[in-house]
């Protein structure tokens, strides 16, 4: 992931320049913020590009190939449950926001202050997870499955880490954090109120992004996609908007996501840390294109270890 | 930075773990003392360094999760920063424009949201297919350009997944009054996401060649 950040360093600060200039240089106004952000994630796609092609990264490419229209279902299918996977959790927060701006305009203000927060917080787990998903991808690949399963279980215990120390950081910043944003003590006050319950949950969000990661790496992206559905919809989202209209206000929204972020981090972790792992490697094995698997014990699919 | 990168073909050659362990397990009967370096290595193997710990060897269960600990804390960090920078790009872009007036501000503040609730979600949520199928192919598959063919692939799918989304954006006035915005919000943000459909996939084609390249350790 370097390569990506190093081009996001160059192109940060260009998409900076080209919305000023768009949007009042060019005197374009509002369309020009569109048009000069468009610009810019162009701009990184080819940089990323020419890194592969430049510098490193290119000789996995091969050129256009016709064999990119065969086996497309795998890929469509996981890609299908990938957006679910994540975007369960994210529309779960979209859906607290929206709640939240029925309570009024104080709640609304410091669940603005709060959303921004964690959404900058949020990048830690979801930046895990992936990390996760690629090493664990590795792992199966090279027929590694104990290594898979111990970078699975060291993930979850690294994640809780960073959350533990997110956690830390949150409440020692809690009653005077929301200044940077607002002056009206009612919102610094509520922000405070609430903080503790978003502070509660990293250590769970952190689990949850790692396992998740695990998940994904291991192809089981309808798994995460369904823990997501039972505890976000059927339980976390509703309980936490009956106690948000119920008297507990914005901290019952919170108190509800709280709840959620902890079945889906404990139950995710169970399941990633009983996965048969030996199994997983044949699956990943299973997924990859006729012909092209490293061992020839693995090109029947069909073989007699139908162990689960 | 990127000294550390396999080659291909020696990355091969220690690749079937049941193999290399039966062999180290033969071969290797020296008893082991406290010079013994913990990390025995084959005179062919490339200097591989922390990011690519694909092998056991013969290190103890605690060395082992420390070892896989540092791998994915040196993995991630990057990750994180990376998608930090990516929020970071459009919180810019509201700051500046914010600076029109509190309804330009509104506005490009809701579509970034509706942005990152549609397409933003299927660069990021439809990659992970490529995490899955890319990062096992790497060191699973004899033939390196799999990942370039998954990598086409994702090209493709993700391409015929952001056609709806474009559509959804380009007439979504209707849907954002039928929501309940407010009528300059419903009609400048159907605007502003109009004119981020070029953009969006450029988004999302980035995201996959990022993904690409971590599945190389990269």
């Amino acid at each position: 992931m370097r390569p990506g950040t190093y081009v996001l360093l160059i192109t940060s600060p260009l998409s900076a320049g080209l919305n000023y200039l768009f949007v009042y240089t060019f005197e374009i106004g509002l369309l020009g913020a569109p048009i000069a952000t468009g610009i810019a994630y162009w701009v990184s796609f080819l940089l990323l590009l020419a890194y592969a092609r430049f510098v490193d990264g290119w000789k996995c490419w091969g050129g256009w190939s016709r064999k990119c229209l065969h086996n497309m279902g795998t890929f469509a299918r996981l890609a299908v449950l990938g957006v679910i996977h994540v975007g369960t959790e994210w529309w779960a927060f979209e859906i607290v926001a929206l709640a939240a701006g029925k309570l009024g305009t104080i709640p609304l203000a410091a669940q603005s202050v709060i959303m921004t927060t964690d959404q900058v917080m949020n990048t830690i787990p979801f930046g895990v997870g992936v990390a996760t998903s690629a090493r664990v991808g590795n792992l199966l690949g090279a027929r590694n499955a104990k290594g898979a399963a111990r970078a699975s279980n060291t993930a979850a215990w690294l994640s809780m880490i960073l959350g533990a120390l997110v956690l830390a950081v949150l409440m020692g910043v809690k009653d005077f954090y929301a200044k940077i944003f607002n002056d009206d003590i009612r919102v610094i006050e509520l922000t405070a109120e609430v903080m503790p319950y978003v502070a509660l949950f990293q250590i769970a969000d952190g689990l949850n992004g790692s396992c998740g990661g695990a998940l994904r790496g291991m192809g089981r992206q309808h798994i995460g996609a369904a823990v997501n559905i039972v505890s976000y919809y059927c339980g976390a989202l509703p309980l936490g908007i009956y106690l948000a209209f119920h008297g507990w206000g914005l901290a019952g929204l919170w108190v509800g996501q709280c709840i959620a972020l902890y079945i889906v981090g404990f139950m995710e972790w169970a399941i990633v840390a009983w996965s048969n792992w030996e199994y997983q490697v044949k699956k990943a094995f299973d997924r990859m294109d006729r012909d092209d698997r490293a061992e020839i014990g693995a090109t029947e699919p069909t073989e007699g270890d139908e162990t689960q | 930075m990127d000294s550390r990168q396999v080659d291909m073909s020696s990355a091969k050659s220690w690749l079937p773990g049941f193999l290399q362990k039966s062999k180290s397990s033969s071969g290797s009967n020296t008893p082991s003392n406290e010079r013994t370096t913990l990390l025995p290595k084959p005179d062919d193997e490339p200097e591989t360094g922390e990011t690519y710990e694909l092998e056991d060897g013969d290190k103890t269960r605690t060395q082992l999760v420390l070892i896989e600990f540092w791998v994915l804390l040196r993995g991630s960090i990057p990750v994180i920063l990376a998608y930090t920078l990516q929020n970071s790009l459009q919180t810019i872009s509201v700051l500046i424009v914010g600076r029109l007036s509190p309804e330009a501000l509104a506005t490009a503040a809701f579509s970034y949201m509706f942005a990152m609730a549609t397409a933003w979600l299927i660069a990021l949520g439809g990659t992970t297919a490529i995490d899955t199928l890319a990062s096992a192919s790497f060191t699973g598959s004899k033939n390196p350009h799999d990942l370039g063919i998954i990598l086409q692939r994702s090209f493709i799918i993700l391409a015929l997944f952001y056609i709806p989304v474009a559509a959804l954006w380009i007439c979504s006035e209707p849907v954002f009054k039928a929501l309940g915005q407010e009528d300059y919000i419903a009609r400048d943000s159907a605007k502003f996401l109009s004119v981020l459909v070029p953009g969006g996939i450029g988004y999302i084609y980035f995201e996959a060649v990022k993904k690409y390249l971590q599945a190389q350790g990269m």
